[in-house]
């Protein structure tokens, strides 16, 4: 049995009772997952987070008390090391993008399997990203469309390899199969797939700056 | 058709011979007298004189009274002496090329001949010749007298030239040749300088910002007064001298506005220098018609030499200028301005250094000559403004129309726009509410008949196909229906639990552009729904351990290795009836074939 501490911690916002419930059995299931807090509002979400920084997040948008993308962005601002999934019922676009947008690295069915879920969220803890078909064909358009709208630099946009390989996941391919069409290794289809979200991250920063500058919250040095 | 250029010459020979034999011929040019040598008298009295022979005095012609009477004016009187052989019966003329001002000719006593009025305003005849036809009888054979009372006026180049007393037939062509030089030519270039100034006024009259043309349009005005002085004879309301004052002062003026037109031309702002020409211009004149009258002939001379430093300016300043124009202008302008300039001087020369031959003023050949020439550019520089103008117009033109269309076409797509937003958000507020709602209710049912006994899987089951199917109903609404491919990556993770279960091996194959004959979001679902069902199928009866998925541009296919069905006895069974309706529905063909090795379930379209 591997000590609390040195468990993976997890907060759960949901408030769903039942369907909460069922989530901390799956992961308090797992002897590498620990469920740290499982709240029901955004209110006592954020307070859980503030006290304990967890490794990962599982935030449900419809809270009682507001959005959780408001959470997902606090948590995405920090300087902590939290990663947040956000939960849904259908996996559909609204949801996915919007909780994409504000910071999440992914999502999660409510109904998953246990296996399934613990799945995600390890790999998520192990630097590699969930990532499907959605959420590929949301990142291969917001590039798109910064690739568009800003001559950024070349470091911070798609490679051609980086497509191909959202490309396909967007067909629904799995990350063994893009290993064996592409003829390079599981672990390099990963490792493209983090440095992606790291651009990802790059480009929001960049957009969040752009944004508090038109806000005139900084002060534009040129 | 080259001609022999010597076939010419000799098309030429029976002219050139009918001319030569003429000259050999004509006794009429033996007749012609040459008359320059006289006597000549001052005297006021307008009879013919017959005062002794003692007062005369000889003279010689040309006679300049500048020179042989200096600061005398008013009537003299000239006597000639001839003899002819014979008195002629046919028509005879004198011929006088230049006179200056006005003279009235008696032959043997008899007046053949009045060049018009001698009272102010007198008629002028300076710049033009005179011809007098008389009957040949007046003149009779041995010594012929003719005596010509000429009006001159004090320091103006009166007086008389050599002339010629003949046949009127003989002496008309060279008569003739010289009105035309003389009187034809000054009225044709003042027609078309006053015409073309006019043309210029009027162009200024619409464009009042483009003071060039008016200041051409002066010019010409000016230089066209200056030109009638040679062909107008009679002068109404003027007296003599103040038709010479204001003529010489219409000279001034025009080369002051041909300075300002020249600056303008060429973009040049000197405003003082205008400004102190201008005031020349006016004081000179003015001063000059207070001096008493043989004063004033000379004096517009001295004025004169003030511009022709002026015209030498203006060449110089064209020169600096030239690349202001075009280089074609530029040596236009600067050409004709030379020989304008050119003529001017002649006629200074002679004005300010009077000789003995009455001279025969040519500026208004340098003023013509310029004002074509200025016409010329400005009416071409009019042109490619117009020309300017149209290509901007086009080009505004289908500017505007440009926009126009980019405006309705923004405006329809903003309107598609506003529209698809409207149902967006219909939409959105409608998976909200699912998601809040039914969804959350559907998943915490599905887990909580997931605790009860397993008697009550079958509810769980439906549960859970509820809520695959809402997800399908989601799925096809949220996307792009064309984008058949990412459609189906969403639905391999439905799948994947339901592949889970039954332990089967997925083989996934996704071609780059699968699209539906009729792309819609109720065709996609349905497509969607078909895949499902033949997944839940071979997920519940086939028992295969691979299931192989392919989809491509006009096909899907789903094949296992499961244990098959018999087509005939299953037909009713397994949903497949549902299967062929919705195929049909669709559009596409569903073939499927099935054996012990296996099910094929083919779609084409």
């Amino acid at each position: 049995m591997i000590p609390p501490t040195q468990r993976n911690s997890v907060l759960i916002v949901e408030d769903e009772p039942i369907t909460r419930e069922r989530l901390v059995e799956a992961i308090s299931a797992h002897p590498l997952l620990q469920v740290i807090a499982a709240t029901g509002s955004l209110r006592a979400g954020q307070e859980a987070f503030l006290a304990h920084p967890p490794r990962v997040a599982l935030i449900d948008l419809g809270l009682p008390d507001g959005s959780g993308l408001d959470l997902i962005r606090q948590i995405h601002n920090s300087q902590s090391p939290t990663e947040s999934l956000v939960l849904t019922v259908f996996g559909d676009e609204q949801h996915v993008v919007n909780a994409l947008k504000a910071g999440a690295r992914g999502y999660l069915l409510k109904d998953s399997s246990f296996t399934t879920i613990a799945d995600n969220l390890l790999m998520l803890i192990d630097g590699g990203s969930p990532i499907n078909p959605k959420v590929a064909r949301f990142l291969l358009s917001q590039f798109g469309e910064w690739e568009k709208s800003t001559p950024t630099t070349p470091q911070v946009a798609l490679t051609e390899r980086e497509k191909d390989i959202l490309n396909l996941i967007t067909k629904g391919y799995k990350r063994n199969e893009i290993a064996s069409l592409l003829n390079i290794s599981n672990n390099t289809v990963g490792t493209h797939i983090r440095r992606i979200y790291e651009k990802l991250s790059v480009h929001s920063n960049i957009e969040a700056t752009q944004e508090a500058v038109q806000l005139g919250l900084i002060k534009n040095r040129r | 058709m080259a001609r022999n250029p010597f076939a010419k010459l000799f098309s030429w020979m029976p002219f050139l011979g009918l001319l030569f034999m003429g000259l050999l011929l004509s006794d009429a040019n033996a007749e012609v007298k040459r008359l320059d040598h006289g006597e000549f008298v001052f005297d006021q009295s307008q009879t013919p004189p017959t005062w002794p022979q003692s007062r005369w005095t000889p003279v010689q012609l040309p006679d300049n009274w500048d020179l042989s009477h200096p600061f005398k004016g008013g009537f003299g009187w000239y006597r000639f002496s001839f003899t002819l052989d014979r008195s002629p019966n046919d028509l005879w003329a004198v011929y006088l090329p230049r006179l200056s001002v006005n003279a009235q000719i008696f032959i043997n006593g008899q007046l053949v001949g009045s060049g018009g009025r001698f009272t102010e305003p007198v008629s002028h005849n300076s710049y033009r010749p005179s011809f007098f036809s008389f009957p040949g009888p007046l003149l009779h054979a041995g010594e012929n007298q003719i005596v010509l009372n000429l009006l001159g006026y004090a320091q103006e180049e009166s007086g008389l030239s050599p002339f010629q007393i003949g046949p009127d037939a003989t002496l008309r062509p060279a008569y003739n040749a010289r009105y035309f030089r003389e009187v034809i030519v000054p009225t044709i270039s003042f027609t078309l300088l006053l015409l073309l100034s006019f043309i210029l006024f009027i162009i200024w009259l619409r464009r009042r910002q483009e003071t060039l043309y008016l200041m051409f349009s002066l010019c010409g005005g000016f230089s066209a007064l200056y030109t009638a002085v040679f062909f107008i004879q009679e002068v109404p309301w003027l007296t003599h001298h103040q038709w010479l004052w204001l003529e010489l002062t219409a000279v001034m003026c025009y080369i002051y506005c041909l300075l300002l037109l020249i600056h303008r031309f060429v973009k040049v702002q000197r405003p003082t220098l205008e400004k102190i020409f201008l005031i020349y211009t006016t004081v000179g004149p003015f001063l000059i018609f207070l001096l008493p009258s043989p004063y004033l002939f000379r004096g517009f001379g001295l004025l004169g030499l003030g511009y022709s430093a002026i015209s030498l300016y203006i060449l110089f300043t064209i020169y600096q200028f030239r690349h202001q124009c075009l280089p074609s202008e530029t040596w236009l302008l600067f050409f004709s301005i030379l020989f304008s300039a050119l003529t001017g001087y002649h006629d200074l020369a002679y004005i300010l250094h009077a000789q003995r031959e009455i001279p025969v003023f040519i500026f208004y050949w340098g003023s013509t000559v310029l004002g074509i020439a200025i016409a010329f550019l400005l009416l071409l520089r009019f042109d490619r403004s117009l020309v300017l103008f149209e290509t901007l117009n086009r080009d505004l033109n289908s500017m505007v129309a440009e926009k126009s269309r980019t405006l309705a076409q923004s405006y329809q797509e903003r309107q598609t726009l506003e529209m698809r937003q409207a149902v967006f958000g219909e939409r959105e507020r409608i998976m909200r509410d699912l998601h809040d709602g039914l969804g959350g209710y559907l998943v915490s049912a599905l887990v909580q008949a997931e605790r009860q006994p397993p008697q009550l899987l079958p509810l769980q089951q439906t549960l859970r196909s509820a809520l695959e199917d809402l997800r399908l109903m989601i799925d096809s609404l949220d996307g792009d229906p064309t984008d058949l491919a990412t459609q189906m990556g969403s639905l391999r993770e439905r799948l994947e639990s339901l592949m889970e279960s039954s332990r089967a091996i997925l083989h996934w194959q996704v071609e780059d552009s699968p699209r539906l004959p009729f792309p819609s979001t109720s065709n996609t679902l349905q497509l969607m729904r078909m895949v499902q069902e033949i997944f839940t199928n071979i997920a519940k009866h086939s028992h295969a351990r691979h299931v192989f998925f392919s989809v491509g541009a006009h096909h899907l296919e789903v094949r296992d290795d499961g244990q098959g069905f018999d087509m005939a006895t299953t037909r009713s069974g397994r949903g497949l009836p549902h299967l062929y309706r919705r195929a049909q529905q669709l559009g596409i063909t569903l073939t499927i074939t099935s054996s012990s090795s296996g099910t094929t379930l083919h779609l084409t379209w």
